[in-house]
């Protein structure tokens, strides 16, 4: 941890954890065992050494989102040097580091924290070491003390450690450990059961965890509740101890081992770390009498039900519950207020995109529904200063604090049934999205957002044009497509849109057919591919088409937008996948031959087939359009067009008597694509874009009538 | 302890252990009117808590379960009437007070089912029925790990994606249930006509 921020998240998350611990303790404190009641806190250490609210997730309370609200709140009016109001809470260490000198106050508080903890651990040391020095003057015991101890040593087989009798004390105990030492009250005779519980720590370490529990308590130290809680691990130590005791003695000895700890419930409790003493304090040493008790040998079939209770505990403790969640936009203007923004803004930090595609599902629905929070959550820290800005000054306009223009000047495609493809596969796509050079994270593509009406500006339509644009033939309104270059990044494990570009919008000519969007002429191909023939040659740019998996139909949300109420899904996925990747092409093919040979051609045929590999690429045999001219009246530039069952697409032109070819003939074809569904799947299971090969070569043959077939084998020539 | 005094405390322990029986029924079958299950877990939990002090008769142990029981049907009831109302979940500080509140229950939940089931076998063996006991303990045990298990599958979202294996754990959890129920009821019987 760096900040004050990330140690009371630390704390808090702690603290609740143990809270549920002792909770659960209490309510099975007479039925599991005390090895079952002190070992369960191991879960608790667990927790304290693991990060908290690095994947935003939480445990049981949104610890993350309030303190992230809360530093977030105090941050923006600092200029503090260890936390930064926009940089999300999480650490991946529970220790703490400092990084220069404080400056503000809750820097401060930090210093101040760490401080503490150097106080305390260097306060534990001292004692220890002053307890050491100490045992020096300490005598070795007498022969008799020796022997008792050796004989408790062998009945129970345990190992020894160097004895000493230091005067002044009231009960043993044992300290260090690398070189433990069993230290005996002079003058007193030592109960064995009080030498064998002793050893019984040495046995076990117990020292070594009492190290281990003080440096947490170092860590919590200004948290009273965990020290409370770290009190409570030491007594459940004894107690288990105190059972160990007595599963090795037998009748009246046990009766007499209470006898003893009875007797030192006014003594004072010497806690020091790196030791273990039989006396912790009255109050201690009473709950301890109460749990001898009700001392048994439990069961072995215990074991089961002890373990699947820590099992159940995992989850909550280190799993966690949901994440914050992206607040989705509440139009309401009852929530125009700043710290709701402040508590949006915290929450859409601790949950980034984990995809490349989460990122453009989340940007795109920003852009859509005008919502800066969306937007703010696919964008880097480094932006969110400005657009919390933008949306705080959308207020003075009338607007709630979510708002941020997009520019569009249009009405997403609600409805399938508007248009055929590609606005069957949602409103939205990403053109040519590639790895901007090997080894990069940076990625590029173009940015699609299809438009049922394209709207007049307010300029055009205060000179008396009408809302929307219209079809000159129909009078219908016309579709048209937002076109944004994008670049994407990752930014730590996540996904952001870094940089957006301002919309090219592109206008249909007529509202017949969805092709008339010339979103093709606006884009570089991904590659380029380059062939000849012959009688001509043959060139054909290569475009991708990437679209982002939504909910399956009839998921759509019934958000209120300037549009009316959404046919479509406007809620981000933060970890949204690609769903498919279509591949398409503009084969041209251009005659070469003379003009003598271009007069006599009254009908050309050309058909093209993406090859994906060498094996793929066929040997020219086969179907070809032989048939002549698709019409038998007269008709200039007619063609027919589409694509055969064998994957090859095709189309067809003929010209009548006097008309002349003028010798290129092109045809566009989506037919590949690639979905998750298919053999492909594995290029779609990844956090970044499919990295889907492109094809090997195109096949292209041509006829014309009189003419030998033009068979052209076509390769990649530049991406 | 006279003989017939011996066979009516034997049959008021197997009106009991019926109870017990029923008290399983109640708990996971769930018939909705509506949003009322006319079944409810409460009730289930009712039937356990009147079976307790008779159970505690012959194995002291049982008598620790009492508060569990309470603790365990205070929260049936309240799930049931959050049902009834539609409340699904809770935000803000209520939905953490129930997250929290529903973690401990699990456990106790766990906890509760096991003692409840070994102590039901140590009874069966106390009263020479060592078959019986022996497949109590065995139930209790499957119904232990598949409890523990079916929660782990319910609150990791990655393992939500193998339907047909958390499908599969839930059918056998509700066959082991059944069999638990149908013991309990043959333990009855086997109480009433044990001479």
């Amino acid at each position: 941890m760096s900040n004050i921020w990330e140690f009371l998240l630390m704390t808090l998350t702690g603290s609740l954890a143990a809270l549920i611990i002792i909770i659960i303790k209490a309510l099975l404190v007479d039925k599991l065992s005390p090895r079952w009641q002190y070992g369960i806190w191991g879960l608790l250490a667990l927790r304290l050494l693991l990060p908290v609210a690095v994947s935003g997730r939480y445990i049981l309370a949104p610890f993350p989102l309030l303190t992230e609200t809360l530093k977030f709140t105090v941050e923006k009016n600092l200029d503090s040097a260890y936390s930064a109001a926009f940089e999300p809470i999480g650490s991946p260490w529970f220790l703490p580091l400092i990084n220069g000198h404080p400056v503000s106050i809750t820097d401060w508080l930090f210093a101040v924290y760490v401080a503490g903890i150097i106080i305390f651990i260097a306060g534990s040391l001292i004692s220890y070491i002053r307890l050491r020095l100490m045992l020096r003057r300490g005598s070795v015991p007498a022969a008799d003390i020796q022997q008792t101890i050796s004989q408790v040593c062998e009945k129970h087989a345990l190992k020894a450690c160097p004895a000493v009798e230091l005067d002044g004390l009231t009960s043993a105990f044992v300290c260090g450990i690398f070189r433990p030492v069993l230290v005996l009250p002079a003058g007193n005779v030592t109960d064995e059961k009080v030498i064998l519980h002793e050893l019984l720590h040495l046995k076990h370490k117990d020292a070594l965890q009492s190290v281990f529990w003080t440096l947490f308590r170092a860590l919590h130290w200004c948290n009273p509740f965990m020290h409370y809680i770290f009190n409570q691990i030491g007594n459940d130590m004894e107690a288990l101890c105190d059972q160990r005791v007595l599963e090795n003695l037998e009748g009246e000895e046990r009766r007499d081992y209470g006898q003893i700890l009875l007797s030192m419930v006014n003594e004072k409790y010497p806690r020091a770390a790196g030791t273990t003493s039989i006396s912790n304090g009255g109050k201690n040493i009473a709950h301890r009498i109460e749990c001898i008790t009700r001392f048994k040998k439990y069961p072995r079939g215990m074991a089961l039900v002890s373990v699947c209770i820590a099992v159940m505990l995992i989850q909550p403790m280190f799993i966690g519950t949901t994440a914050a969640g992206l607040q989705r936009a509440d139009l309401s203007p009852s929530t125009n207020d700043d710290i709701n923004l402040y508590s949006n803004m915290s929450a859409l930090r601790l949950n980034r995109c984990t995809t490349m595609a989460g990122a453009i599902d989340t940007y795109v629905k920003g852009l859509v529904t005008e919502n800066g929070l969306y937007i703010a959550a696919a964008s880097p820290l480094s932006s969110q200063e400005e657009l919390m800005n933008q949306m705080l000054a959308s207020k003075a306009d009338g607007w709630i604090y979510t708002h941020l223009e997009n520019g569009l000047n249009g009405e997403p495609a609600q409805t399938y049934s508007d248009f055929a493809t590609p606005f069957s596969n949602g409103y939205y796509s990403v053109y040519n999205l590639k790895r901007v050079s090997e080894g990069s994270s940076l990625h590029t593509g173009e940015l699609a957002i299809y438009m049922e009406y394209y709207r007049h500006t307010e300029e055009e339509i205060a000179q008396g044009m009408p809302v929307y644009y219209e079809d000159p033939e129909t009078g219908g309104w016309l579709p048209a497509v937002a076109l944004y270059h994008i670049t994407l990044d990752t930014e730590g494990k996540h996904w952001v849109v870094a940089d957006c570009s301002e919309p090219e919008i592109i206008i249909a000519e007529t509202i017949s057919s969805v092709s008339n969007l010339a979103v093709y002429d606006a884009l570089e191909p991904v590659a380029v591919y380059k062939g000849t023939g012959l009688h001509g040659n043959i060139t054909a740019p290569l475009f991708t088409e990437f679209f982002v998996k939504q909910p399956e139909s009839g998921q759509q949300n019934s958000d209120f937008g300037f549009w009316g109420t959404a046919g479509f899904n406007t809620t981000p996925y933060t970890n949204a996948q690609f769903e498919k990747v279509d591949m398409s092409y503009l084969v041209t093919y251009d005659f070469t031959g003379s003009e003598e040979d271009l007069e006599k051609i009254y009908y050309v045929t050309l058909e093209s087939m993406i090859c994906d590999s060498e094996e793929d690429i066929p040997d020219g045999s086969g179907s070809l359009d032989t048939s002549g001219p698709v019409s038998s009246g007269p008709a200039i530039n007619q063609s027919g067009g589409g694509s055969s069952s064998s994957g090859w697409g095709y189309i067809a032109e003929s010209f009548e008597e006097g008309e002349i070819w003028n010798g290129t003939i092109s045809d566009r074809n989506v037919n590949k694509f690639l979905t998750y569904k298919t053999e492909f799947s594995d290029y779609f299971r990844t956090d970044t874009m499919p990295e889907i090969p492109l094809p090997a070569a195109l096949a292209s043959k041509c006829y014309m009538p009189g003419m030998e077939t033009d068979f052209i084998i076509s390769r990649e020539v530049s991406r | 302890m006279s003989e017939p005094r011996l066979q009516n405390q034997l049959e008021y322990l197997a009106y009991k252990i019926g109870h017990i029986g029923w008290g399983y029924i109640f708990m996971y079958l769930d018939v909705n009117l509506g949003t009322i299950d006319i079944l409810p877990s409460w009730a289930g939990y009712l039937f356990i808590l009147s079976a307790l002090p008779v159970l505690s008769e012959y194995e002291k142990s049982a008598a620790l379960l009492r508060n569990l029981a309470i603790l365990l049907t205070g929260w049936a009831v309240l799930e049931w009437v959050m049902t009834i109302f539609g409340i699904t979940s809770a935000a803000g500080s209520m939905g953490t007070l129930i997250n929290i509140a529903a973690t401990i229950i699990g456990v106790v939940s766990i906890y509760f089912h096991f003692q409840m089931l070994t102590n039901l076998a140590e009874i069966a063996g106390q009263l020479g029925l060592d078959e019986r006991k022996e497949r109590l303990l065995k139930l209790r045990t499957v119904n232990t790990i598949l409890h523990t298990v079916l929660a782990i599958f319910s609150s990791l979202a990655f393992l939500q994606a193998f339907m047909w294996l958390t499908l599969g754990l839930a059918l056998i959890n509700f066959v082991n249930t059944l069999r638990i129920t149908i013991c309990l009821f043959g333990f009855k019987s086997d109480l009433l006509t044990t001479e």
